[in-house]
């Protein structure tokens, strides 16, 4: 197997445990292993409901927190052991982009802001007119025109401008990876579709894979390559997101899927579904399956361990439940 | 249980109106002119019936809601139209003193991020009881706790959580706690802003299906604002779609799923990322026109593939070209 672009090793983040808080620990990422090829470039989706780790995994990945224990490779090298330069580097070929496009704006700029700072910080250009040229081309992979958006403030782009201009400022350093943290969440409806289209377009055209973090299955579904569904700091299921998603195995995972409201009112959901009375579910217990107080079709054995993932089909389907443990 | 609504038979002529919005206009001053931010909308709410709000952000539909309830803050004025309840009640025109005793136990709010809106420091069942006490007077403290007991059992709620406060609860909980505080005065009308729109699928699931659940055992009529479409489908009976201050279309669900008429309910519509079959990405340009400034005639000519000369003049109204289904476009004319 050639050299992987990223990968993710064991990655297990506790926060808490300090004296302040008591000695109270949350497991927020749990023992997760990823794999990113250098090529082709992958849309690879990281979803779950909130507190299911998926920020922890994008903060672990951009470097702004520290794993507890495992490991964090890109080409190789080991994020946390890196230099000065060397992380220079790594931040340039790995960026992001965030969910609010209202926030990271500073509202005193104008946006051109945004793309001089990056030029600045990385010398990307030589002269200004060389430097105005890269920020047209970035801008134009998303479709927009400089003249139009550079010297506004950003309260006077909509939304979706926002984003995409997010987006331009990650396309001006032509990373390798852009770990994209709930980018369409914030965008109305009919314009996700155009954030979407672009984030296909920078993985077919210019081989830039993201990791796709989202608590939205039906985009995942739309434009996804690989799923990776996390239950409480766990990976619940992984897998081809179209495989995943059309057949899902774990029962968290069809429950979720079940709970998507379709657009049809012919098709309602089915019957009713309710939590447990017992809302104590995010006990964090270290033994056994998270998903335990809540599953329809949990079995002692839940408790004792934590079902490790089992292959459960073709393209690394694979399950962390034990209803599979003997069929594959 | 089953939740079908009788959206097929619908003869709203027949049924009792619950609130009647009759040519709303909201205005927000800014430097550079007014904004119309709700501009002349009309509709009726049927007694027992869940209406769904829908558009994208800044079309308007939480300030008709405030509107509505008449908190619409400054710079937010409203500057005309009509809101009656049963048929009896003009809100609009009310004292404020009035108007105190009529909100809440009329018209209630589940406001946007309702869960926020708990105040922290407050067990659960004090502002509960803080409700009901400041529009029905001072009662006995047993009537009350049976009371607001009987309203958590209404909306799925284990009476543990009584003497809780707010942290204590999870977000589907306190999301439900606020119904609950919804229903305590039995109000004709209850407002839902984005009811559920922090909350994580299931979660959500749960939330919508306590609402189905008190419509039916209650028979109040709802509003519910909201911009995902598959939860309306679940959800509501009608839906009614706004865009930039304008109603646009207004249909029994699913009529308006399955037929829609007005360009932008079927932008709308097409837009939602489907669960059931991959299929390439629909991406419009959308470029909405300046508020303070529209152009004459259709609101939404700038963004419609249909546009037509008379669209540019004539802005169209809202009429109703099926029976129960109404349209504000020119070429159903």
């Amino acid at each position: 197997m050639p050299q992987p672009l990223l990968e993710v090793r064991n990655a297990t983040k506790i926060y808490g445990g300090g004296f302040l808080q008591g000695g109270k620990q949350v497991v927020a990422l749990q023992e997760f292993n990823l794999t990113i090829p250098e090529r082709p470039a992958r849309i690879i989706t990281i979803a779950g409901e909130s507190g299911s780790g998926k920020s922890t995994l994008a903060n672990l990945v951009l470097g702004f927190i520290e794993l507890t224990t495992g490991q964090i490779l890109f080409r190789n090298a080991d994020v946390s052991q890196m230099n000065r330069a060397r992380q220079l580097d790594y931040r340039r070929h790995v960026q992001a982009v965030f969910q609010d496009p209202y926030a990271v704006y500073n509202p005193f700029y104008q946006v051109k802001h945004i793309f001089d700072l990056v030029i600045k910080n990385f010398g990307l250009a030589k002269s200004k007119p060389n430097a105005r040229q890269l920020i047209e081309d970035a801008l134009n992979v998303v479709g927009l025109q400089g003249e139009e958006v550079l010297h506004k403030y950003p309260h006077q782009l909509s939304g979706g401008q926002r984003q995409r201009m997010m987006v331009a400022r990650a396309y001006l350093l032509k990373p390798d990876l852009i770990v994209a943290d709930e980018p369409v969440s914030m965008v109305d409806a009919s314009l996700r579709a155009m954030i979407l289209d672009i984030m296909l377009r920078l993985r077919d055209e210019h081989n830039i894979s993201f990791l796709y973090i989202t608590h939205d299955l039906s985009t995942a579904y739309q434009v996804g390559d690989e799923i990776y569904l996390l239950y409480q700091g766990v990976t619940a299921e992984q897998g081809d997101t179209i495989r995943v998603i059309e057949n899902p195995k774990h029962p968290y995972v069809q429950q979720l899927i079940d709970s998507i409201p379709v657009p049809d009112p012919d098709q309602k959901w089915d019957s009713d579904i309710s939590l447990p009375d017992d809302e104590q579910l995010r006990t964090q217990t270290d033994s056994g399956c998270r998903f335990y107080p809540r599953c329809p079709h949990r079995l002692d054995r839940c408790l004792t361990k934590q079902p490790p993932l089992y292959q459960i089909g073709p393209a690394n389907h694979q399950a962390a439940c034990y209803l599979f443990s003997e069929r594959y | 249980m089953s939740y079908n609504t009788p959206s097929d038979d619908y003869r709203p002529n027949r049924r009792q109106v619950a609130l009647e919005v009759k040519d709303l206009q909201v205005h927000y001053a800014t430097p550079e002119g007014d904004v119309r931010a709700v501009n002349g909308v009309s509709f009726k709410v049927f007694r027992g019936e869940l209406i769904g709000l829908v558009g994208e952000s800044g079309c308007g539909k939480t300030t008709t809601a405030m509107a509505i309830l008449r908190l619409v803050q400054p710079p937010g004025r409203i500057i005309g139209g009509q809101v009656t309840v049963r048929e009896k009640i003009d809100l609009l025109s009310l004292t404020s003193q009035e108007l105190q005793t009529v909100r809440w136990k009329e018209v209630a709010l589940i406001p946007q991020g309702a869960m926020n809106s708990l105040n922290p420091v407050m067990r659960v069942k004090d502002q509960i009881a803080d409700a009901i006490q400041s529009h029905e007077g001072k009662q006995s403290r047993p009537a009350l706790k049976a009371r607001i007991l009987k309203l958590f059992n209404l909306v799925g709620l284990p009476s543990r959580i009584y003497n809780m406060y707010p942290h204590e609860l999870s977000g589907g909980m306190k999301q439900r706690v606020c119904i609950a505080m919804a229903i305590a005065l039995d109000p004709t009308l209850i407002i839902a802003d984005e009811p559920t729109s922090a909350l994580d699928v299931i979660v959500q699931r749960i939330v919508a299906q306590t609402l189905l659940d008190i419509k039916q055992r209650l028979g109040v009529s709802m509003i519910v604002i909201g911009h995902d479409i598959g939860l309306m489908a679940q959800l509501v009976d009608r839906l009614a779609v706004m865009y930039a201050g304008n109603l646009v279309e207004v249909a029994p669900v699913k009529a308006a799923l399955s037929e829609p008429l007005h360009p932008y309910t079927r932008l709308l519509i097409e837009s939602i990322p489907s669960i059931k079959e991959r299929k390439p990405l629909k991406i419009t340009e959308g470029l909405t026109h300046d508020l303070r400034n529209p152009p004459p005639g259709c609101i939404f000519q700038l963004r419609c593939p249909h546009v037509r000369d008379k669209c540019r003049e004539v802005a169209p109204p809202l009429l109703e070209v099926k029976p129960t289904h109404q349209v504000a476009c020119h070429l159903y004319e």
